[in-house]
């Protein structure tokens, strides 16, 4: 897919665990790990919304487009 | 809202069940319908009188047993549709083994009704007996159920793509 998750780059910048990032946005750990690796087929404007709420960031710092 | 739907969930699995329940008593009517055939043509002379019917007919004595063959061929769809439903109960009602189930069964239902139809028929024409008339009903009714069974196993795959979908949107 053409679409990158940028999560892990986020939260180091923001040296916050997952956990805690989980917790904060109100997830569970599994599905935020799908999210992470890729393999999540959508991610909902309310999940992406307090993503960058918690991280204090934008979408674009998150999500990035790799043409093949 | 999510009780709501979690209420919704249960009354349609409450209808599986007793979907489930009523195949169970079905394919026990079966069994009841083979002993009881296999009895009266092997130790009493109630089929005597039909007799006639078949004597001259393609497979001789044995045309009777041509419509019991149809008969195992339903009662074996019973059987897949009896472990799709209980997949169903188990797994929920999106998963792609009961909607292979479902599809064997109504194969096989579609097989059963249209092979009984086609022997009713030439049964009719021959001994021009309206009973086979009623078994024509019968036929059509079995092969519209075998293509409904069809048209859900169609609606069970794409379901469950579609809960695949769901589960992975975050």
């Amino acid at each position: 897919m053409p679409i990158v998750v940028n999560l892990d780059v986020m939260l180091a910048k923001r040296k916050m665990k997952s956990k805690d990032l989980a917790e904060i946005i109100g997830i569970t750990t599994a599905n935020l790990s799908i999210l992470k690796s890729g393999k999540a087929k959508a991610i909902r404007f309310s999940t992406l919304g307090a993503i960058c709420e918690a991280l204090d960031c934008q979408p674009a710092d998150i999500l990035e487009y790799i043409e093949n | 809202m999510l009780l709501l739907n979690d209420n919704k969930i249960d009354l349609i699995m409450n209808k599986i069940k007793f979907l489930n329940g009523f195949v169970v008593v079905l394919i026990v009517i079966y069994l009841i319908h083979f002993l009881g055939d296999a009895y009266l043509t092997f130790f009493t002379d109630f089929i005597e009188p039909f007799e006639h019917l078949y004597k001259d007919f393609i497979f001789g004595y044995y045309t009777q047993f041509v419509g019991l063959v149809f008969s195992v061929l339903t009662f074996i769809g019973l059987l897949f549709i009896k472990n799709g439903l209980g997949e169903i109960i188990k797994e929920g009602f999106f998963n792609a083994y009961s909607a292979t189930k479902f599809k064997t069964a109504g194969k096989l239902f579609l097989i059963s009704g249209f092979l009984n139809l086609v022997f009713s028929m030439v049964l009719l024409f021959r001994s021009e007996e309206v009973l086979f008339l009623g078994e024509m009903g019968q036929s059509f009714l079995l092969m519209i159920i075998g293509f409904s069974l069809y048209i859900i196993a169609d609606i069970l795959q794409n379901g469950n793509l579609l809960k695949q979908e769901n589960d992975l949107t975050i």
